[in-house]
């Protein structure tokens, strides 16, 4: 009766082969797409009208103008110029025009001009963009990767010295801030231990080709991206912990035991498969955070990403700038916890995305 | 069934502890049972008493970290289970004993369609084709009288009610052609009408594949439909074992006689009857009978010394030092 032992994943439903079900996980799929797209019209136009306007009005109400701190800057005395520049950004028209005006551009996927880049905004920003999603993508994973594990390993035996060790090295990264960490990471593995790079993204002057760059980047991403993931790993291991501990308790575990499955497949396919629901949850939540974390990470490993740019715009009033980082953040932690939002509908069937 | 034939399983000096903040709380305490092959036992008592940890000793699955086996033995074709190896015992379940827990509703995992959790215990312990594990689902959905079964196994457990969840429970139970069936509490979370119907289930079941039945209750009413030996458990011990209709027609332990009366007399618009005084918590129990504190006949020795078990009848024991035929 030693039977076949095929190693459970968990997602090895043998009936995901199977012919009448194929057809009703297949629908549900279509369903799921149809729902995003509504939503997308429902929740997410308004929601993205609401922050471009609060922000709009909120940095307006901001003392100072571009065209003051650019005067300032530049040393330009002279009014008739400062007058014909405040008429060419459209300063002088009251502000619902300039916010009417902003929107119009907007629609037409025009975030303005950035005259302290010297180019479009929309422009600058999809130059930055790649390198911040880099990074955290990356982060995102080592965050989720080394909690989720940790997690699982400390609810395996609750109480015990691992699970104790595991908790309290938790909380230490948690309660450590993420460019401390940084700092540590840079001091130990760039200037002891001279391994990895101590900053930027590329060796500056190196060619290495296509796949030597892809190699240089990587060197440089690892301990930015450490940084980042190890603050908020320490999430991801108490609520996979927890998650864990509680799905073990649960009746359909005794059942799935009493059928006499091994350790491993009771584990998880019914253990840690439930377990994923809170961790999935959390991973949407936390997306947010991780975008602003990552502004202080780039600077501390000087990451030639959104968050040097956001700040650069702010200390110079670049409105248009700061008006474009904020939105266009905004616009992908939405999208984020939309996709988020399917796949908790995907992951457990009780949900219905509407 | 004559006494000769050897049992099934036999359980010896069970004895379960549950962890709490304070140490380890006994709770079965040197526990003595046997079932037969094809028999119906019933294990019935009042909450806590620890009829279910008893039970579900005899498969090892009590609830890990909170509650364990402390000492005993249970043989199943002469081995001790208790010793075997996880692996070993995971081999067993479903194929030698089975399980059915209390609420169908959390029984059953939300997240896996039907099908896939009766493949799964189909799968446990016999390597078959696709095609034929999808037979044998629709057979074992038949046969426990599921409607409509090939629309049901791609469905998801929430949007069954809990008579048919409770269905699917117990096909997945009897997928491996267990020899006993635990069934712990089978209808405590059901429906009135319902019960009726899961009892006939089992009863039938039981007829065609001839295992054995281990039913955990309170509820006499379920020990007469369906048991063919009751043991009445009180904090923790069997203080009266027998076949049902001897129990029921002449209980020997003051506490059984109380149990029964309770479920004979049920004057409308009268206040329930009930036995006087609460279970002693392991703390609290007086040396002697556990029950004596709450027993109208209890004498001096009654509090100070244990009784013994006594042969009072054809398979009928009883542990208490009263020896007089319900005379009281």
């Amino acid at each position: 009766m030693a039977g076949k032992r095929t190693l459970p994943t968990p997602f090895s439903d043998p009936l995901r082969f199977e012919g009448a079900t194929r057809t009703s996980t297949a629908s549900r799929g279509l369903n799921v797409a149809r729902r995003v797209g509504l939503r997308l019209l429902t929740h997410v136009l308004p929601l993205m009208l609401v922050i471009i306007t609060s922000t709009f009005f909120l940095i307006h109400s901001a003392p100072g103008s571009f065209v003051e701190i650019m005067s300032s800057e530049m040393q330009i005395s002279d009014q008739a110029m400062i007058d014909r520049l405040t008429v060419t950004y459209g300063l002088d028209q009251p502000l619902w025009i300039q916010w009417l005006r902003y929107l119009q551009a907007i629609a037409q996927f025009d975030l303005g001009f950035s005259y302290r880049q010297n180019m479009p905004v929309l422009e600058a920003i999809l130059h930055h963009l790649p390198a911040t999603l880099i990074l955290m993508v990356t982060g995102l994973l080592v965050a989720l990767i080394s909690g989720v594990a940790a997690g699982v390993l400390a609810a395996s035996r609750p109480n015990s010295t691992l699970d104790r060790v595991l908790s309290l090295a938790g909380v230490f990264l948690f309660a450590a801030p993420g460019f401390w960490l940084g700092i540590m990471l840079i001091v130990l593995f760039g200037v002891v231990l001279g391994w990895l790079p101590i900053g930027d993204m590329r060796t500056i002057g190196g060619d290495f080709g296509f796949v030597g760059g892809v190699l240089d980047v990587a060197k440089h991403l690892i301990l930015p991206a450490v940084a980042m993931g190890l603050h908020q790993s320490a999430i991801y291991l108490r609520v996979t912990r927890a998650a864990m501990i509680e799905a073990a308790a649960a009746d359909y575990v005794k059942t799935a035991r009493a059928k006499g499955l091994s350790e491993q497949a009771v584990a998880l396919r019914h253990v840690f498969r439930n377990a994923l629901l809170p961790i999935v949850t959390v991973l949407g939540l936390q997306f947010a955070t991780v975008f602003s974390g990552s502004v202080v990470v780039e600077a501390v490993f000087n990451w030639p990403g959104i968050g040097s740019l956001l700040y650069d715009a702010v200390v110079a009033r670049d409105y248009p700038m700061v008006l474009g980082v904020i939105i266009l953040s905004a616009l992908v932690v939405i999208l984020v916890n939309l996709v988020i939002d399917a796949l908790y509908a995907w992951l457990d069937p009780r949900i219905a995305l509407d | 069934m004559t006494l000769a034939e050897p049992a099934l399983i036999e359980a010896r000096g069970l004895s379960t502890a549950v962890r709490t903040a304070a140490g380890e709380t006994p709770i079965v305490l040197s526990l003595d049972l046997s079932i037969g092959r094809g028999e119906t036992v019933a294990i019935v008592g009042e909450s806590g008493c620890g009829k279910s940890l008893a039970a579900l000793s005899m498969i090892r699955l009590l609830p890990k970290g909170q509650a364990r086996v402390t000492g005993g033995e249970v043989r199943l074709d002469g081995r001790d289970i208790l010793r075997l190896r996880e692996r070993e015992m995971n081999a067993l379940r479903g194929r030698d004993i089975a399980l059915i827990s209390q609420d169908p509703m959390s029984a059953l995992n939300p997240l896996m369609t039907i099908g896939a959790q009766l493949y799964e215990a189909i799968s446990a312990h016999a390597a078959l084709p696709r095609e034929a594990l999808r037979e044998r689902a629709l057979e074992l959905m038949r046969l426990v009288r599921i409607p409509d079964p090939e629309t049901r196994l791609g469905e998801y457990p929430h949007r069954l009610s809990g008579g048919m969840c409770q269905r699917i429970v117990i096909a997945m139970a009897i997928a491996g052609h267990p020899r006993l069936l635990i069934a712990d509490e089978p209808t405590t979370a059901l429906d009135v009408t319902i019960q009726a119907q899961v009892l006939q289930l089992l009863q039938r079941l039981k007829e065609e594949t001839g295992m054995a039945l281990l039913i955990v209750t309170h509820d006499f009413g379920v020990v007469a439909e369906m048991a063919d030996r009751v043991a009445v458990m009180y904090a923790g011990r069997i203080i009266e074992e027998g076949p049902v209709r001897e129990i029921f027609r002449a209980p020997r332990h003051p506490y059984t006689q109380g149990l029964l009366a309770l479920t004979r007399r049920a004057p409308a618009g009268e206040r329930l009857p009930e036995i006087p005084g609460v279970v002693p918590s392991y703390a609290d129990r007086p040396p002697g009978c556990a029950f004596a504190g709450r027993c109208d006949r209890a004498l001096d020795i009654c509090r100070t010394t244990a009784p013994a078990r006594r042969i009072v009848g054809r398979r009928h024991e009883v542990e208490c030092w009263f020896d007089g035929e319900a005379s009281a």
